[in-house]
C-alpha cells in the first residue's frame, strides 16, 4: 500500500473502548485502515486488546449466514431461526457477555416471549458470587475510587498479570490518583492464590493457600479480624502460616481504603458461593474499623452488562426460566450446563459464545442432537454444529452500544468502521419480529394455560 | 494418539485446574479453531517434584483422564514454588473443559 494512500483511507478513533476483558479500558486510541477494514494500530492497548483488535478484521469472502453449513441470506437464516425457536417446548439462550447491552435485552426479550430459558456465561465464572451477594450483600465501589483511594488491594484467586494486564496501571496497582499520589508506593499489594503466577511479581505480599481452603482461610482471617484467637492447626489445614494471617488482618485492619478482588480461583472451586459470601462477609466486617469494599474481576467484555441486563428485565442476574409466563431463578436447574446436560433444552438460541468448545463434554454432546441458532463474529466450534450460523459485526469495533465495565459502570463504544455483516442487535430484533408474527399465527398468544403463550410486548426499556 | 504405554503405569491422582495466560487470550482472538489455540491449550504445567517422582521430562506427552473422558497434553516444567504438589495447571480452553465436570481430578498415565 502507498504512503499517499494510507495518508487518505487512515482513520483515527480517540477515546475508543476496548471490549476484551472487563477492564473495558475506554482510552484507545486506534488507527483505521478503511481500504483494508482493519485496525493497524491500538495504541494504550495491552496484550490482549491488542490482539482483540488486529485479529478482529472482516472476512467478505464468508457468508453473512449458513443453514445446515450451507450459504444462505440473513432473511432466510433469520425465518429459520424463527421458526426452530417458536416451535421449540424448551429453547434455551446462552452467552450475551460479548455483545452489546441493546442485543442483550432483545435477547431476553424473545426469551420471554417463546417460554425459554435465558443464561449467560456467568453461570460458569461468577454465578457463585451471584448467589452470594443475594445471601451476604456487596460493599461496593467504581473503579476510580480504587485509583484515588485504595491502599490496600487484595487479589484473591485471579492472575490479573494475564488476565486483565492494566487493571493493574489504570486502577489499582500502579495507578496514581488523588489520595495515592505515590502510586504503588502508596499502596500494599496482596496475592492469594495456590499458584504462584505472573501477578505474584507485583505483590508486596504473595499468599499461597493449598487447593480447596479458600473458604477456611477466609474464615480464620474473619475470626483474627474479630479479635478471636485461632487453633493453630488453623495454619497445617489450610497452608498459610499463623503469622502471615496475623500480620493480614492487621494490615486490613488499619488500611485507609482496602479493597478485595477476587476471581474464579475463589468461585470455581470447592466452596463456590460459600467462597465467595466468605470474602464479601469478611469485607463487610472489615467496615467496624476502616472502609473496605469487594468486586469480582469480570472476564468478557459485556458479562457485568449481561448481568445487569437480565437483572433489570427479569430481577435475577442468569439462569432464568419464563416457561411459566414469568421469570424464576434456579441455579442448577435452569443453568445452561445443566439443562444441556440433562437433555432438557430442545433448541438454543446462543449469542457470542462457544460452548461447544468450553463447555463440559455432556453438555456439548446435546447440543449436537438439538438444533441450534448461533451469532458469533467468527467461526467456532458451536457455530460448527449449529443449524443456522449468523456471522455478526464486532462489538466496538464495528458497532457502537452500551457495555458495562465490572464495576457496574456503562461505558458507550465507538464504531472503528462499518462491516458488511449485521449487528447481534439487528439479528435479534428480525428474529424477535418473526417469532412473534409465528406465534400470533399459530395463535399461541392468548391460548389456555399450559399451552406457549406468548407476550408480544417486546423488551422492557 | 493415544499415548499411553502399556498397561498405564505411572497413574496418579491430581487435581487440575484451569485459568488465563497471555498466549491463551492472545490466540483465542486469531480463532478457537486455529492451531495455535488448540496447541496452547494442550500444555500441562506440573511442579518439578510431581515430575521427577512421575519420571516426566519437558515436553512428555502424557494422557490424563478421569471418568468423564481423557485427552492428550504437553508437559511443562514449573518450578516448585510455583506450584503446589499434586496440582496440574492448564490454559483453559477444550481439553480442560470437556473433559470433567467443573473441578475434574484427573489421573495421568504415560
Amino acid at each position: 500500500m502507498s504512503e499517499a494512500k494510507s495518508e487518505t483511507n487512515t482513520r483515527t478513533v480517540e477515546n475508543a473502548t476496548c471490549t476484551f476483558c472487563g477492564c473495558v479500558c475506554d482510552d484507545m486510541i486506534l488507527t483505521v485502515d478503511l481500504d483494508e477494514k482493519r485496525i493497524t494500530k491500538a495504541k494504550n492497548a495491552c496484550i490482549l486488546g491488542r490482539a482483540w483488535y488486529a485479529e478482529h478484521t472482516i472476512d467478505e469472502s464468508a457468508p453473512p449466514a449458513l443453514i445446515g453449513g450451507k450459504p444462505a441470506s440473513v432473511d432466510e437464516a433469520v425465518e429459520e431461526a424463527a421458526r426452530i425457536l417458536a416451535g421449540a417446548r424448551f429453547p434455551i439462550t446462552y452467552g450475551l457477555s460479548d455483545t452489546t447491552c441493546e442485543a442483550q435485552r432483545v435477547a431476553v426479550a424473545i426469551s420471554d416471549m417463546i417460554h425459554g430459558n435465558v443464561d449467560t456465561t456467568t453461570s460458569v465464572c461468577h454465578g457463585p458470587s451471584g448467589l452470594a451477594f443475594q445471601g451476604v450483600g456487596e460493599s461496593t465501589m467504581t473503579l476510580g475510587e480504587v485509583k484515588n483511594r485504595a491502599d490496600l488491594v487484595i487479589y484473591w484467586g485471579g492472575n490479573p498479570a494475564e488476565s486483565h494486564p492494566r487493571h493493574f496501571g489504570r486502577y489499582a496497582v500502579t495507578a496514581k490518583g488523588l489520595f495515592t499520589p505515590g502510586g504503588k508506593k502508596d499502596r500494599t499489594i496482596v496475592l492469594v492464590d495456590v499458584r504462584k503466577s505472573p501477578s505474584a511479581a507485583a505483590a508486596n505480599i504473595f499468599l499461597q493457600p493449598k487447593p480447596g481452603k479458600d473458604f477456611e482461610l477466609l474464615w480464620a482471617l474473619r475470626a483474627l479480624v474479630k479479635g478471636r484467637r485461632l487453633n493453630p492447626a488453623v495454619a497445617d489445614s489450610t497452608g498459610v502460616p499463623l503469622e502471615a494471617m496475623q500480620d493480614l488482618a492487621e494490615r486490613m485492619k488499619n488500611c485507609r481504603y482496602g479493597v478485595l478482588f477476587f476471581g474464579m480461583g475463589l468461585t470455581m472451586t470447592r466452596g463456590r458461593h460459600f467462597n465467595s459470601g466468605a470474602l464479601l462477609a469478611l469485607a463487610t466486617d472489615l467496615n467496624e474499623y476502616t472502609h473496605f469494599v469487594a468486586k469480582p474481576v469480570r472476564g468478557h467484555g459485556n458479562v457485568t452488562g449481561a448481568d445487569n441486563v437480565v437483572s433489570w428485565q427479569t430481577g435475577f442476574p442468569f439462569g432464568v426460566n419464563f416457561s411459566r409466563g414469568y421469570p424464576r431463578f434456579n441455579p442448577g436447574e435452569f443453568t445452561t450446563v445443566d439443562t444441556l446436560s440433562r437433555g432438557d433444552a430442545d433448541a438454543a438460541l446462543i449469542v457470542a459464545s462457544d460452548p461447544a468448545s468450553n463447555f463440559p463434554k455432556k453438555a456439548i454432546e446435546h447440543l449436537h442432537n438439538i438444533p441450534v441458532v448461533v451469532l458469533d463474529t467468527k467461526h467456532t466450534a458451536t457455530s460448527s454444529l449449529a443449524r443456522v450460523a449468523f456471522r455478526t459485526a464486532t462489538y466496538g469495533i464495528n458497532t457502537g452500544g452500551t457495555v458495562y465495565r465490572m464495576d457496574d459502570v456503562p461505558i458507550s463504544l465507538r464504531k472503528a468502521y462499518d462491516s458488511p455483516f449485521p449487528t447481534d442487535e439487528e439479528v435479534l430484533k428480525a428474529i424477535r419480529k418473526r417469532v412473534q408474527e409465528l406465534l400470533l399465527a399459530s395463535g399461541a398468544h392468548g391460548a389456555a394455560a399450559g399451552s406457549k403463550v406468548a407476550a408480544p410486548r417486546g423488551e422492557f426499556t | 494418539m493415544l499415548l499411553c504405554n502399556r498397561e498405564n503405569r505411572m497413574t496418579e491422582s491430581m487435581l487440575l485446574i484451569a485459568g488465563r495466560s497471555s498466549k491463551q487470550g492472545t490466540s483465542l482472538n486469531k480463532g478457537k479453531l486455529k492451531e495455535e489455540y488448540l496447541q496452547i491449550t494442550s500444555m500441562a504445567e506440573f511442579n518439578e517434584e510431581d515430575m521427577a517422582k512421575l519420571g516426566l521430562e519437558e515436553g512428555d506427552r502424557i494422557r490424563l483422564y478421569n471418568r468423564v473422558g481423557e485427552t492428550v497434553v504437553t508437559v511443562v516444567k514449573k518450578k516448585a514454588t510455583d506450584l503446589p504438589v499434586g496440582v496440574i495447571s492448564m490454559a483453559y480452553g477444550p481439553n480442560s473443559s470437556q473433559r470433567a465436570p467443573a473441578c475434574p481430578s484427573p489421573r495421568i498415565s504415560r
